[in-house]
């Protein structure tokens, strides 16, 4: 199993604990293991593309390093909205988005929010089936890139989590 | 006050053919964790076994409907952070 499905499986598990009265840490913990699989997946997908081979893991180690939730999170707004900057627009190449991948990054804008008030936010609450629905909103993530891994738009979305901030242009 | 969120929840409550019904609209407006306006929507669902594919599609139109509400006020569609609330969680105080 690798880390990005093991925190998937811990997001369920956490928010299925305590059957009769959750505790809030528990559904919080959740939140931010959804989030943290999509971020994962994404991370590892990217630096898996770049570099292959058992020979490069400690490189792909040390690159999914440089990743940014904040720069993240303005690619994935773009992607979301079908809104894409004119810097990036050309490494779509006249392509247009398919939808699972909008999904994979409207998902990934819901869980980024959640988990920041899971984490930081004390006045926060969560419901368990808020809980739930965020991982399967991430689960439906997975399912989602799975259609769409590969492709030139999923490539362009992986590029740009990491270096969007370092283009010039547009 | 936040006009904007009475203003949007009015318009949520005029949606119609939703894919289940909702009992009622929680909303508010504030920042997100980057500091950029956004709005929170939390319907209230009023049958206890809506299911997730149902909540995804109804969550996208919230999602539309809020953008399409903000940009027609102020010329900026907001993102809408759109979480459901299940009869058993207002029995259960929330």
């Amino acid at each position: 199993m690798s880390y990005h499905t093991d925190l998937l499986e811990q997001a369920e598990h956490l928010a299925g604990r305590e059957r009769r009265r959750p505790r809030q840490a528990s559904l919080r913990r959740s939140v931010s293991a959804s989030y943290y699989a999509l971020f994962h997946l994404l991370i590892d997908e990217a630096v898996g593309r770049m570099f292959r081979g058992n020979d490069r893991a400690a490189l792909r180690d040390c690159m999914a390093r440089a990743f940014g939730h904040r720069d993240m999170l303005g690619v994935a707004r773009q992607f979301a909205s079908n809104g894409i900057a004119p810097k990036l627009d050309p490494a779509l190449n006249g392509l247009s988005l398919p939808p699972e991948l909008v999904t994979v990054a409207k998902t990934f804008l819901d869980l980024q929010q959640a988990r920041h008030e899971a984490d930081y936010d004390r006045a926060a609450r969560f419901t368990r089936p808020q809980a739930l629905e965020l991982f399967q909103q991430a689960r439906q993530a997975f399912s989602d890139w799975r259609q769409v891994r590969g492709s030139p738009q999923a490539d362009a979305f992986l590029a740009a989590l990491l270096a969007y901030g370092s283009l010039r242009g547009g | 006050m936040d006009a904007t969120a009475d203003y949007i929840r009015e318009g949520l409550g005029k949606l119609k053919g939703l894919p289940a019904p909702v009992a009622d609209w929680r909303v508010r407006t504030g920042e997100d964790w980057v500091g950029d306006l956004a709005v929170w929507v939390w319907p209230v669902l009023a049958e206890e076994d809506t299911d997730f594919d149902t909540c995804a599609v109804l969550r996208e139109q919230v999602r539309d409907e809020v953008s399409r509400l903000t940009r027609a006020r102020t010329g900026e569609p907001l993102w809408a952070f759109v979480r459901f609330l299940w009869p058993s969680d207002i029995e259960d105080g929330f």
